[in-house]
């Protein structure tokens, strides 16, 4: 089962990375594309536990590290820690019918996310306008990434309860 | 058994050795660059094929909406590009005068280097940087096609930006519009230096970028033209970066600053040229502003 999830996440960042950094780039609203690997990163946490969340959230930065960054690890950070936090949550949520908490938990995790790259690339190089980049960029993002988790954590619970991936888990119980 | 036997360590240990683990990471990747250069090229070399054949699906249907959505904006734009024509017309005119003039002095300066002259390969932009704090891009062509470290890239205005990292296949480009561009530039009409600086927030308002260190004393009026200077370590002199506006003496009552529009429309661009020759290495005392 742990072998089937690994494969079911691997492939999300993989299709969620490619469609972030392309499909996306060209649906921009305000200039803007969703953060899809934020979502990604808080529904392996939410769905199953802290630890699944800081690799998934590991696998999502390194990613973008390798492909974009300047150093490799900084996005791995950022994303690490949403889903651990989103982790958190794990242990007191049961996944249903209701996407208040998923969305809330994006939310919060794109926020985050965005707040810590902004000290990190932008407030140590003395740039202080946070209010500006609040409004243009972390604003639109968030908005844009609710959108799109919507349809996202959707398609990844499904996956998650889907008997190919959920399979032995049974079998498992018994033995 | 071997079930009630698995060890169960607490989440936020693990959140604790990962995030040390990024951590020298990013200390490593920062002070040994070029080592991980190949770790990322691979990555590049897998992702690059992708990215680029659901980006053409993408563009497909993207640019099926926006003919859709553009035809009322077409149509104001055709007038303007009307009115633009007949301006450009009689530009063209002055200009083709000027040349004349200008091929006479080449001649006599043996003057031969002009951006018309170097070698340029096209390429397609086909990624953009996953955040939206960056203005990075990746273009289908590398080190195969000819593509180096700090080659520069224009599209047909004016100057884009630099090469920045170059994979077999790939290459990503810094804009001049980054955050984290700073270019050296010159006045084409009185030969005076300036530093035109990126900045997210003044391109994302006002569509400019700030230019600062441009002498007090000197003569330049709004609208001049302001190109890559000579004593640029990365940019091939004489390319044009836009022009000037709102020019304001500093507090230091020692400079000026001005807000430059690029002549490069950032937001439609997806094609552009990359300059196949690199600067000539200079000692590194010969210039100090320039990234």
């Amino acid at each position: 089962m742990a072998l089937r999830r690994f494969f079911l996440y691997f492939a999300g960042i993989v299709v969620c990375f490619l469609l972030q950094t392309t499909v996306f780039q060209w649906f921009s609203l305000a200039g803007v594309a969703p953060n899809l690997l934020v979502i990604v990163a808080v529904t392996a946490g939410l769905l199953n536990g802290s630890v699944p969340g800081i690799f998934c959230g590991m696998a999502c930065g390194l990613f973008v590290d390798c492909v974009y960054g300047n150093v490799i690890g900084l996005y791995a950070l950022f994303y690490m820690l949403d889903g651990y936090l989103a982790g958190l949550v794990h242990q007191i949520y049961s996944p249903g019918e209701e996407y208040s908490i998923p969305l809330l938990l994006t939310g919060a995790g794109d926020l985050l996310f965005n707040f810590l790259y902004y000290c990190a690339e932008f407030l140590l190089r003395n740039r202080q306008a946070f209010g500006t980049y609040f409004v243009k960029i972390m604003l639109p993002e968030l908005v844009y990434t609710l959108l799109a988790a919507v349809f996202i954590y959707k398609l990844l619970l499904w996956l998650h309860n889907h008997p190919a991936v959920q399979g032995r888990q049974k079998e498992e119980d018994n033995a | 058994m071997r079930n009630k036997l698995t060890i169960t360590i607490q989440p936020r240990y693990v959140l604790f050795i990962c995030s040390i683990c990024c951590l020298v990471m990013i200390i490593l990747s920062f002070k040994y660059e070029d080592q991980i250069a190949p770790v990322k090229t691979a990555v590049g070399t897998v992702m690059t094929p992708m990215q680029k054949g659901i980006n053409s699906i993408g563009q497909l249907v993207s640019d099926e909406i926006r003919s859709f959505k553009k035809m009322e904006k077409l149509q104001a734009e055709n007038d303007a590009l009307h009115q633009e024509v007949d301006e450009l017309e009689y530009n063209n005119k002055i200009l083709q005068k000027d040349k004349y003039e200008l091929d006479n002095l080449r001649e006599l300066y043996e003057l031969d280097s002009s951006y018309a002259d170097y070698p340029k390969v096209a390429a397609h932009i086909i990624s953009k940087d996953s955040g939206n704090w960056f203005e990075v891009f990746t273009i289908d062509k590398g080190s195969s096609d000819g593509i180096e470290k700090d080659m520069n890239v224009i599209a047909g205005a004016g100057l884009v930006g630099l090469v920045y990292e170059v994979g077999k296949n790939y290459a990503k480009v810094r804009s001049i519009i980054d955050d984290k561009s700073n270019i050296s530039g010159m006045f084409l009409e009185t030969n005076e230096t300036c530093i035109v600086e990126g900045n997210l927030t003044t391109i994302e308002d006002g569509g400019y970028l700030p230019v600062g260190m441009i002498d007090k004393g000197s003569k330049i009026k709004e609208g001049y033209e302001v190109v890559t200077s000579r004593v640029s370590s990365k940019f091939l002199p004489g390319i044009l970066i836009g022009k000037i506006k709102n020019l304001e003496v500093d507090s230091t009552n020692m400079t000026m600053t001005g807000q430059l529009t690029p002549s490069v429309d950032f937001t439609s661009l997806n094609m552009v040229l990359v300059i196949t020759e690199l600067k000539v290495d200079l000692p590194d005392e010969a210039y100090m502003y320039d990234e």
